[in-house]
């Protein structure tokens, strides 16, 4: 994220971060962070940068799980059958996403331990090792991440969610935003 | 703001809820008829959490951690800092 995106309130991120952590040790704030998302911050570091050492302080902190749910997907200790790695045959890790990445989301405002909210919000997103890949032969079956089958019980929007990538607005308006989120009526 | 507020809960309790406020709705100077601080007071237990926003705040800019963090003096709304 450049400064050229922003109006006023720019600040470097990795700054921001140092604010972050000044913030968490001095009087325990670990709300979060959350940003507009531009073209030039295509891989989030804006938000990893803010959020990076937060997250860090807060992971080995009880408080920062705070009054929301935290989601802990169940441990699955069935055996893992018929996964095996695309190209590895040393016996390694595949690293899968991780959908319970610590994000870093909401404002300044927002929970980190959620994040918020996050906020708020993207999160910079972590990555975590199946250690389910190993098996040492060159198959080419793609490794599918053993997302714990409840998760859906745990996880259930109830509500129609609409998400939109509004490449340009020209103008800051209703009906802009309306047609950028392909809104019938306003859609052209 | 609070009508909103309550009508929403009233049918969906079990959804998150946040606002986004410019953090000078926060100040009582500035907002002389209540702004957020009435909302907070009125329906703040609705709201799961605040997601204020600190930019494009004419001559606030929270460009500095005092700012941001613990005491903004410089610009259009003082006070209003996390």
């Amino acid at each position: 994220m450049l400064q050229s995106d922003a109006g006023s309130g720019w600040v470097k991120a990795t700054d921001l971060g140092l604010w972050a952590k000044q913030a968490y040790e001095t009087f325990g704030w670990y709300a979060g962070f959350g940003f507009w998302k531009y073209s030039s911050d295509f891989n989030g570091e804006n938000v990893r940068d803010t959020t990076g050492q937060l997250i860090n302080l807060c992971l080995g902190a009880d408080k920062c799980k705070g009054t929301s749910p935290i989601i802990t997907p169940p441990i699955d200790t069935t055996p893992i059958s018929n996964q095996t790695n695309t190209t590895n045959n040393n016996g390694g890790e595949t690293a899968v996403d991780n959908p319970f990445g610590s994000g870093g989301s909401g404002s300044s405002g927002s929970g980190s331990d959620s994040s918020s909210s996050g906020s708020s919000g993207s999160g910079s997103e972590s990555s975590s090792s199946s250690g389910s890949s190993g098996s040492g032969n060159n198959a080419t079956t793609p490794v599918i991440p053993t997302t714990p089958t409840t998760l859906s019980n745990l996880r259930t929007l109830s509500y129609p969610l609409k998400v939109a990538y509004i490449d340009k607005l020209l103008s800051w308006s209703n009906e802009g935003i309306l047609k950028g989120l392909g809104i019938p009526g306003y859609a052209t | 703001m609070i009508e909103f507020t309550k009508g929403y809960r009233n049918i969906t309790s079990d959804h998150i809820l946040a606002h986004a406020p410019q953090a000078a709705y926060f100040s009582s100077s500035y907002a002389t008829k209540g702004g957020y601080i009435k909302v907070n007071t009125e329906v703040g237990l609705m709201i799961d959490f605040y997601q204020v926003e600190f930019y494009n705040q004419n001559a606030t800019k929270y460009d500095s951690y005092t700012e941001l963090f613990t005491k903004t003096t410089v610009g259009d709304f003082p006070g209003t800092s996390v």
